[in-house]
């Protein structure tokens, strides 16, 4: 098993390089660089010619891709031009923050996809069924960033305003301006207040997908011969449900896990920017209006290995919920 | 009093085509600690049958009759709410089903499919409810049970997975076991050493047996009594001996002329002719009819009852579903005489 990962972890390697790669030219193959932006406007051509050679900017494209790639392997991402800051401080104050956000979207979404897809599959062909057939298929078709702005309507602005809803969740932002004052059980709720709007926007379009999912691989177990042999011990319906079929069930479902990453990532991207979310995803966005070259490259690395990573912990749930991988 | 009493079972199915009489006014008995083999073609209802008294009939599209009756040792089944049936499933009547590489959870272990079982019914802690498993384990002659019980099915060969079936079916000591078909999908040689194994298990726990299959010759090996089934209904019941060796029905008859018997020769098989009717749409009268070579007037005209074999010497239990029996036809043909 161990080993079996570092294999994996070692494939990654050429992955990542690859990546960096092609997101090096494509920054520095695009058209115009961010000196004029940080010379200011009018000034002469050779005080524009000093500050791209300060940067760094006049070397050719191959030396900048191996000075980059140097720096990268030194785990130097370069200096935020728009921050003045390390990249890598950068980073590491605003990377928490979305693998907050994701992973409490991404619980959420198996969660309640799950659930929902068994519940389904029990209730075959039944109006509970089709109703809730049709409201996955709707969160799963609208993009997180609308679904965000109408969850802000409804449950931020309305609740509050309109309605007087005793209720009412933050808008934007980690946490309320008086963070600072509160007491510590005051704060965990506060963050986990600020939590519930974007996580779940996030988690409802993913969770629409995993239900379909789960659904259909449900309806494919429960017809097995061994769902049938469980029966036949005189077992509860629901321990047939939940300690034969279950397990079963979700082998397909870890495949969803894999390939719902990327699609989370993007998502907190959009997500992040509605609710002011301190994360990596508002950082990128920030980081390309600004032309923060050095950000945007190590913002685009970072998400690519969160993708890897997220696959690899894909594989090895595999091996975990199928015995027949573990010792295949 | 009688272990199993099976009387008039229907067991329909709501079909596209229509309503499907897989099983249509089925009755027979098991005695205590007697073993009853189920014989017919594939399609005939056997397994639907075997269901039925285990009450695994998906419903819908299955649905048992409310006249039907099915009595183990007294209790009425039929129409009892799932949560007291589920008190005999395992416990009381215990299956073995046919294809024993997909009738076990291929993600869990072996002995926690087993131990499941034994926690359920016998009410026992984790450590007893193993130790009883390991034994279990043993008892159906499977090596090394203690490596065994922490095995997942696809570590084991299909001989060994039945035995495990076999030792989950007989966990809870039932009085009755129910096997499907439960040699069918192995090869002669583990066929043979399941069948020994199952009958000495059987022998040993006085355990009845409701053995259901198509092969004549396991039927003879292993049974008390045989009934045979075609089309939904029971066509002819008797002791193995009488049946075998003088069988009444022309369907027994042909099932078996068609088998091949060492030392006979370079004589033909006889195969019956023709397939299993649709169960949407059996035949008018005998249903065996169309296939039948003495088949006459009133065959499709009206459906024969399971009558008593009169005036023999052969058991009181010998019933046949023939009209021949009421007037017999002058020469009997030469058609697959018994052993």
């Amino acid at each position: 098993m161990i080993g079996y990962v570092l294999r994996r972890v070692g494939g990654a390697v050429p992955l990542v390089l690859g990546v960096a790669t092609i997101v090096f030219f494509v920054m520095n193959l695009a058209p115009g660089d961010p000196s004029s932006l940080y010379a200011g406007p009018g000034v002469s051509p050779q005080a524009l010619e000093e500050v791209r050679q300060n940067m760094g900017l006049d070397a050719p494209v191959h030396v900048r891709y191996i000075r980059w790639m140097g720096a990268m392997a030194q785990g130097d991402f370069g200096h935020s031009l728009a921050r003045g800051q390390p990249v890598r401080d950068v980073i590491r104050d605003l990377l928490p923050n979305t693998l907050l956000l994701s992973g409490t979207a991404l619980a959420l979404a198996f969660l309640a996809g799950i659930l929902i897809g068994v519940l389904q599959a029990v209730r075959h062909n039944t109006w509970i069924d089709s109703s809730l057939s049709g409201a996955s298929l709707f969160f799963y078709s609208i993009p997180s960033f609308w679904l965000a702005l109408m969850l802000i309507l409804v449950f931020s602005l309305y609740a509050r305003n309109v309605w007087g809803w005793p209720v009412h969740f933050p808008a934007s932002g980690m946490t309320s301006v008086d963070h600072a004052w509160m007491t510590p059980w005051e704060q965990v709720k506060d963050r986990a207040m600020h939590l519930v709007l974007p996580a779940t926007s996030l988690a409802l379009v993913l969770a629409g997908g995993i239900a379909r999912y789960t659904r259909t691989s449900m309806l494919e177990v429960i017809h097995q011969d061994y769902i049938r042999t469980a029966r036949a011990k005189g077992l509860p319906e629901w321990r047939v449900i939940a300690g034969h079929a279950l397990r079963n069930a979700l082998i397909p479902v870890v495949t969803v896990f894999g390939l719902y990453l990327p699609l989370l990532f993007s998502g907190t991207v959009f997500v992040e920017t509605v609710f002011a979310w301190p994360g990596m995803g508002k950082l990128v966005v920030d980081a390309i209006g600004q032309r923060d070259y050095p950000v945007v490259m190590a913002g685009a690395l970072v998400f690519a290995v969160m993708v890897v990573v997220g696959n690899l912990i894909a594989d090895v749930l595999y091996s975990v919920v199928d015995p027949r991988i573990r010792h295949g | 009093m009688t272990l199993l009493e099976v009387q008039d079972l229907r067991t329909w199915f709501a079909k596209e085509e229509g309503e499907v009489r897989a099983v249509d006014g089925v009755s027979f008995h098991v005695g205590e600690g007697e073993a009853v083999g189920l014989v017919g073609e594939s399609g005939c209802g056997k397994t639907v049958t075997a269901l039925s008294i285990a009450g695994l009939v998906p419903d819908p599209p299955g649905h048992i009759h409310g006249s039907s009756s099915i009595r183990l040792r007294g209790t009425e089944l039929v129409g009892l709410p799932e949560r007291r049936l589920r008190r005999f499933r395992g416990k009381e009547v215990a299956m073995v089903f046919q294809d024993p590489m997909s009738s076990l959870n291929p993600v869990r272990t072996v002995g926690s499919q087993i131990s499941e079982v034994v926690r359920l019914h016998g009410r026992l802690g984790a450590r007893e409810a193993k130790r009883r498993t390991v034994q279990l384990l043993r008892e159906v002659e499977i090596p090394d049970p203690d490596t065994r019980y922490r095995e997942y099915p696809h570590q084991l060969s299909g001989g060994m997975r039945q035995r495990v079936m076999i030792a989950m079916a007989l966990s809870c000591e039932p009085s009755l076991l129910v096997a499907d078909e439960p040699t069918t999908a192995l090869d002669v040689t583990i066929q043979a050493q399941l069948l020994e194994l199952l009958s000495g298990l059987r022998r040993e726990r006085k355990m009845g047996l409701l053995l259901i299959t198509h092969d004549l010759a396991v039927v003879a090996e292993l049974c008390d009594r045989v009934v045979v089934m075609y089309a939904g209904k029971v066509v002819e019941t008797g002791r193995v001996k009488d049946v075998f060796s003088q069988p009444a029905h022309p369907y027994t008859r042909g099932l078996l002329g068609s088998l091949p018997r060492i030392g006979s020769g370079r004589r033909r098989l006889a195969p019956i002719v023709g397939g299993v009717p649709d169960p949407a749409g059996w035949p008018s009268g005998c249903r065996f009819h169309p296939r039948c070579p003495h088949a006459w007037g009133r065959c499709s005209a009206e459906l024969p009852s399971l009558r008593r074999r009169g005036g023999r010497a052969h058991g009181e239990e010998w019933t046949v579903r023939c009209w021949l029996e009421e007037e017999p036809l002058e020469p009997t043909p030469d058609v697959g005489k018994g052993p």
